[in-house]
């Protein structure tokens, strides 16, 4: 059955596998995918420890309705705290990586610990093997690819490994999905480095039991208006002035090094900008002379911010930990407001993507400034989509909610079987919000104390300080939506949540973690 | 009627899979690639796929070798069909296919090929890049004549 899937916890402290079911109760509560991920986050996670530390929980999910004609090949998520932002980060797989976690007989993977040595995880028919990768760390993600591939003897296998970035714990490297789909945008590939994995390897050859075959079959291509290799090609360069070849030599070195294409060409402006006006000189740069149009000299220095060596190191620690060294100032050099907000944060939609941001805002607050309500609407149904694993519909905008959901619910019963209504959707998707949320405003308290203490989950005014000597008024602007979008949310700053939320959200079971944790 | 084809198009597939799980859904009702009369075969590393099914050979290899002529050709639809009755499941036409487009449902104990879908593959009706087309051969080659034709004539005339 698409229900009878299982969660695998990995301990690689101990290299111990244990397989368990998902309770029924769970899907009624969470569904699937990333809601069930975010209930596993707050189980198995360690919400105060350091993002790069042993301590931190990765945990791979696989929608509900992955494998099916639902999503076959849409989206599975990734969730860990996140080294760039200290807050919970839930990032899409784009690709087959989860569909064949699915037909390999598993909807979870959850990764704790930190192995002594280099490994990889291959995932296969009901079983999980942690096998040596002592041959493959310093591998670029594609010769990973490539050696694993080899090594298990078929082509079929899908995988997602890390490069050297996500190895010298930058905090914008990335998960490589197969060849070209990166994910994690905010270091979920550092936290793969720090545990000392090099890669997840899958291949299922299981079957996946659908409820209503026939109905599904006569409903044809219009059951869903999902095209996953529209998402894989996504890659915007709006923040950066380099040439077109700059971008794609750049590109080609952070796909390979498995870092953020966005954010490393956003650092390099930065740097080159820092260099002109005298914050950096040449013995921080150890000789290379930096310059927008020395693709050379860039090149050189996007390889030192993956290999983490010289200025390199520096630079990949992200913006904010850059202008703890090199003090606030420097930020009004960076390309624009936008591309700091763009680093931090993460849309559901592209190549790579999460939600939740620095601030909790919402996702695509940029472009949407003036409706929180349909930002907010988008935002639940981005969550119930990340619970099936199936792309968000296009164009919901104007769209009703019984709309939106009843097609989401009725895709639910023609694969499983399970009957949900609207209401029950949103409830759900409130939950998981509320859940994710909860985790940013427990780790808060601790992450203030650590040196990015200018990051606050409502954005407060020290962190418009740091950026608003290029859009005051556009910043001002985007706060007021923020908070229309809370109060809709139920959302109180600086509180969890209003006190008629507590009921909704049924995880008291979740209460007895908090206070332990 | 004319043979009708399923042509497969790599310059289109994008390796979606949409074709392999609506195969194994509509003949399994289970989604299941390994069980799937079509399979996408990735090449290269510049994301290129090709879908690989049964051609439906004149000429076949599975035909020949089957001792109990369980597999023959149904002139009627232009492909080749499984006679389960008296099949013995020796896997010989597994064996000999030279596109590997046989399978063995181990736990059914049963050989399995495409079949066309009864002259209406289901394959193609989730292709959306247009990959897979089931055509007439005559209209087919038609237009792959027209199309040559017009690369032929000097562009001055055309």
């Amino acid at each position: 059955m698409t229900l009878k899937r299982k969660i695998a916890l990995v301990d690689l402290d101990r290299h111990a596998i244990t397989i368990q079911a998902i309770p029924g109760q769970w899907r009624s509560r969470f569904l699937g995918g990333r809601g069930i991920g975010d209930y596993l986050l707050w189980q198995y996670g360690a919400m105060h420890c350091d993002a790069l530390s042993a301590d931190n929980t990765i945990v791979v999910n696989a929608g509900l309705l992955g494998g099916t004609l639902a999503a076959p090949h849409a989206f599975g998520t990734i969730l860990a705290k996140s080294p760039l932002t200290g807050f919970l980060t839930c990032s899409s797989l784009n690709g087959p990586f989860a569909a064949e976690m699915r037909w390999a007989g598993f909807d979870h993977v959850v990764i704790r610990g930190r192995s002594k040595k280099p490994v990889f995880l291959f995932i296969t028919d009901g079983h999980i093997e942690i096998r040596d990768a002592e041959q493959l760390w310093g591998k670029t993600t594609r010769q990973a690819r490539e050696a694993i591939l080899q090594t298990l003897g078929d082509r079929e296998t899908k995988t997602l490994q890390i490069g050297p970035a996500g190895e010298n714990l930058v905090r914008f490297a990335t998960v490589m999905v197969d060849r070209w789909i990166s994910a994690g945008r905010t270091g979920l590939g550092a936290v793969l480095g720090s545990k000392n994995i090099k890669a997840l390897a899958c291949r299922g050859t299981g079957d996946l039991e659908v409820k209503f075959p026939e109905r599904i079959l006569e409903l044809g291509p219009n059951l869903n208006a999902d095209n996953p290799v529209d998402a894989i090609a996504h890659l915007a360069h709006e923040n950066v002035l380099f040439s077109g070849k700059t971008i794609e030599a750049i590109q080609d070195l952070a796909i390979d090094a498995g870092m953020d294409v966005e954010t490393a060409l956003v650092m390099l402006q930065w740097a080159c900008a820092m260099v002109e006006k005298g914050v950096i000189d040449r013995r921080h740069t150890r000789g290379l002379v930096l310059d927008q149009e020395n693709t050379k000299s860039l090149k050189a220095l996007a390889k030192n911010i993956s290999l983490g060596n010289s200025l390199g190191r520096i630079l990949g620690q992200g913006p904010l930990r850059v202008a703890d060294k090199f003090g606030f100032d420097p930020m009004k050099w960076l390309p624009s407001e936008k591309s700091l907000f763009d680093i931090y944060s993460e849309t559901e939609t592209g190549g790579c993507s999460s939600n939740e941001n620095i601030s909790g805002a919402p996702t695509d607050f940029w472009q949407m400034p003036g409706a929180p309500g349909q930002v907010a609407l988008e935002e639940l149904c981005a969550l119930i989509c990340g619970c099936l694993g199936i792309a968000c519909p296009p164009g919901i905008e104007g769209v009703s909610i019984s709309t939106v959901f009843g097609n989401i619910s009725e895709l639910i019963r023609l694969n499983t079987g399970l009957v949900f209504d609207t209401n029950t959707l949103l409830t759900i998707a409130y939950r998981c919000h509320a859940l994710e949320r909860l985790f940013n405003c427990t780790v808060q308290s601790t992450y203030r104390k650590q040196h990015l203490s200018e990051l606050h989950i409502d954005v407060p005014a020290s962190f418009y300080r740091s950026v608003d000597l290029t859009g005051v008024e556009k910043l001002k602007k985007i706060r007021l939506s923020i908070d229309r979008h809370y109060r809709l949310k139920g959302w109180v700053q600086n509180k969890f949540f209003h006190k008629k939320v507590f009921g909704l959200l049924e995880i008291e079971d979740l209460w007895a973690v908090l206070r332990k944790k | 009627m004319n043979a009708r084809i399923l042509v497969a198009d790599p310059k289109k597939c994008t390796g979606c899979g949409m074709c392999e799980i609506a195969c194994s859904i509509k003949q399994t009702g289970m989604s299941s690639p390994a069980r799937s009369r079509i399979r996408i075969i990735p090449w290269g590393d510049n994301m290129r796929y090709l879908p690989i099914t049964c051609q439906q050979c004149e000429d076949a290899p599975c035909v020949a070798v089957c001792p109990k002529e369980a597999l023959e050709h149904d002139h009627k639809l232009h492909r080749v069909a499984i006679d389960y009755k008296k099949c013995i499941s020796c896997r010989m036409c597994v064996a000999v296919c030279p596109y590997g487009a046989m399978g063995f449902e181990a736990d059914k104990g049963r050989i399995f090929k495409c079949d066309q879908c009864g002259g209406e593959p289901e394959c193609i009706h989730w292709c959306a890049p247009g990959a897979l087309t089931y055509v007439d051969t005559v209209a087919d080659n038609l237009r792959r004549i027209r199309a040559t034709a017009r690369r032929m004539i000097p562009h001055k005339i055309v």
